[in-house]
């Protein structure tokens, strides 16, 4: 059989230069000028909505790495059967493909606790919107 | 240093409660737009989950004025973090880790020089489109694109090609906010001294704020890649890092078989499209078959194999061609040895591996990389440099498999990449680089009490 490497790229260079191997064909993120990530929400929220934004965001609503994506009650149910406990250990430490804190530096185990609640429950997926180029 | 404690036990309601008290940090009487709950303090781990702290708290200012004043206000234990993607110990600490996150966003910009300022709190893949909506590109970019802009120069971060140094000298001028608070610009015509070293500071000099960097127009690129024979590839290593904008190979391991990659300018349209799933499950599948068989036993299926795979090509805006995210996690080692040591380096790397028979699937990476004029990037100097590095899976233990290559770099004239695991400390630092004193100095005197030192820096410098 004839092969073309892009095979070979999803899979071997998914340890090295791309997306993971078991969802290569779909999880490479737009980057395209103009589409800045925003969410629209109340004041109360956009203290935890700038951290998500920056961190859970970058895999969370896409889908990325098999992430589960934002508001997706059929994704996230899996994951909330094993208990909060065990989800927020997994944010924290790191767990499969997704990294430790989610890319998120600064935060605290509170906020990790208030973004989870947030992608598990707390949004409808219209109010991500993509930010309109300036 | 890994130590996998379990967070304690504490309800959601604790959490939130703690938060909501907004207690100060140990810092001094500084108190942070984004201030540390009074629950336990939460763990930090570092991308690929090998380095870790308990931190004393987070400190994450919402501005260069307000990080100025907290270091004038505070005389604790700090430590800079970018993303987490140092394998190396930069970042643990029982102090406080100190996330510029808040500033980040391009800040300005010129059209005239495409020069572009940031802060350096900016992740790298948030630069390439807001360049392009001004106009501008970056001249290069390394593997992955999740660092921020102040990682990324601190451990001199580096792209591929033969024409292009670390992203550090791509800085034209950068502030910095010293241990005691004060603020400095520098460029090469003011304090050049400090310039050049805090290019690539490892985060011990400050808190690099921001960074102008030379860019360019925007650009296209069209990436090739294919198989070759390892000994091929090297043959003519030299005139194809000369003939393309950027030219590596990924050398498979218990094989003659490397995955190559070129990238060049292109004014073709936009085609990049995914790979095939059916393909990837093939060659997944066909790697896990590898994986078990014995190392000594491997080479057969993987050569013959590597000999079906034709080529396939990829034509992208520039940011999206030279960058991607990594999604599955490993610890790195990445060596620079003078470039005519290159390929013998690399061939006693690979042969090493095939008579010791390593159980390793995970490819190297083999590329050319521009000398520069910072005092610390492991191609300073006056001679360019390959780099090689060698991977292991992140659930995986890496010692054994890098502490036999290791010795193998050292022999070759090799410098560790600050951000990747090594094991030298500052006699033979002191050997490696000619203003290795002279970085010592200056740190000593922009942070005589040592605040922003951690166990793996008084290794490194004291």
């Amino acid at each position: 059989m004839q092969l073309s490497s892009s095979g070979l790229w999803a899979v071997a260079l998914a340890l090295l230069v791309g997306c993971g191997a078991d969802n290569a064909a779909t999880s490479k993120p737009d980057k395209s000028p103009g589409k800045s990530l925003v969410v629209q929400s109340s004041s109360q929220n956009q203290p935890m909505l700038e951290l998500w934004s920056h961190s859970c965001a970058l895999c969370h609503v896409d889908g990325n790495a098999g992430a589960p994506r934002t508001g997706s009650a059929e994704e996230w149910g899996p994951r909330l059967a094993k208990g909060e406990a065990i989800l927020l250990q997994h944010t924290i430490e790191g767990f499969n493909q997704m990294p430790p804190l989610g890319y998120c530096m600064a935060c605290e185990q509170a906020d990790f606790v208030a973004m989870i609640d947030f992608m598990t429950r707390g949004v409808a997926p219209e109010t991500i919107v993509e930010r309109p180029a300036p | 240093m890994k130590s996998k404690s379990r967070h304690q036990g504490i309800t959601r309601r604790e959490l939130l409660a703690g938060a909501a008290l907004g207690a100060v940090f140990g810092a001094g009487s500084v108190q942070s737009t984004r201030a540390s709950g009074a629950a336990a303090p939460t763990p930090w781990w570092n991308w690929s989950g090998h380095q870790h702290c308990v931190p004393a708290g987070r400190l994450s200012p919402a501005s260069e004025a307000e990080l100025a004043k907290l270091l004038r206000e505070s005389n604790g234990a700090l430590r800079p973090v970018g993303s987490g993607h140092s394998f190396t110990g930069l970042v643990p600490t029982d102090g406080h880790l100190l996330v510029i996150d808040q500033l980040r966003g391009l800040i300005e910009h010129d059209p005239d020089t495409k020069q572009a300022t940031f802060g350096a709190g900016t992740r790298l893949g948030d630069m390439g489109a807001e360049l392009q909506r001004v106009g501008q590109a970056m001249l290069n970019l390394p593997d992955i694109d999740r660092q921020t802009l102040a990682g990324a120069t601190a451990t001199a971060t580096h792209g591929t090609g033969i024409a292009f140094t670390c992203l550090s000298g791509f800085v034209t001028e950068l502030r910095l906010v010293t241990p005691n608070g004060d603020v400095i610009d520098c460029s090469a015509s003011n304090n050049s001294d400090l310039f050049n070293a805090a290019r690539v500071s490892l985060g011990a000099l400050g808190v690099v704020t921001r960074m102008t960097l030379q860019n360019r127009e925007p650009y296209r690129l069209k990436a090739k890649n294919w198989v070759q024979p390892i000994e091929d590839v090297l043959a003519s290593f030299d005139e194809s890092a000369a003939a393309h904008r950027h030219f590596e190979m990924f050398p498979l391991t218990h094989s003659d078989y490397a995955l190559v990659l070129s990238i060049d300018e292109t004014d073709e349209p936009i085609n990049n499209p995914p790979p095939d799933p059916e393909e990837a499950a093939a060659f997944g599948q066909a790697m896990a078959y590898w994986a078990t068989l014995p190392p000594s036993e491997r080479q057969a299926h993987v050569d013959e194999l590597a000999q079906q795979i034709g080529p396939t090509e990829a034509v992208d805006e520039s940011y999206n061609i030279l960058s991607n995210i990594r999604n599955n996690r490993f610890n790195e080692m990445e060596y620079a040895v003078p470039l005519e040591h290159g390929a013998a380096c690399l061939r006693e790397i690979l042969q090493t591996i095939k008579d010791q028979e390593i159980d390793v699937v995970f490819p190297l990476e083999y590329r050319y990389v521009k000398r520069d004029d910072t005092w610390l990037s492991m191609s300073s100097g006056n001679e360019d440099h390959a780099a090689i590095s060698i991977h292991r899976v992140a659930s995986e233990d890496y010692r054994p498999y890098f502490d036999l290559i290791e010795p193998i770099f050292w022999k070759h004239g090799g410098r560790p990449h600050w951000g990747k695991v090594h094991t030298l400390s500052v006699k033979n630092f002191l050997q490696l680089y000619p203003r290795f004193a002279d970085f010592q100095k200056l740190r000593a005197e922009l942070d005589p009490a040592g605040r922003f030192l951690n166990d793996h820096l008084r290794k490194v410098f004291i």
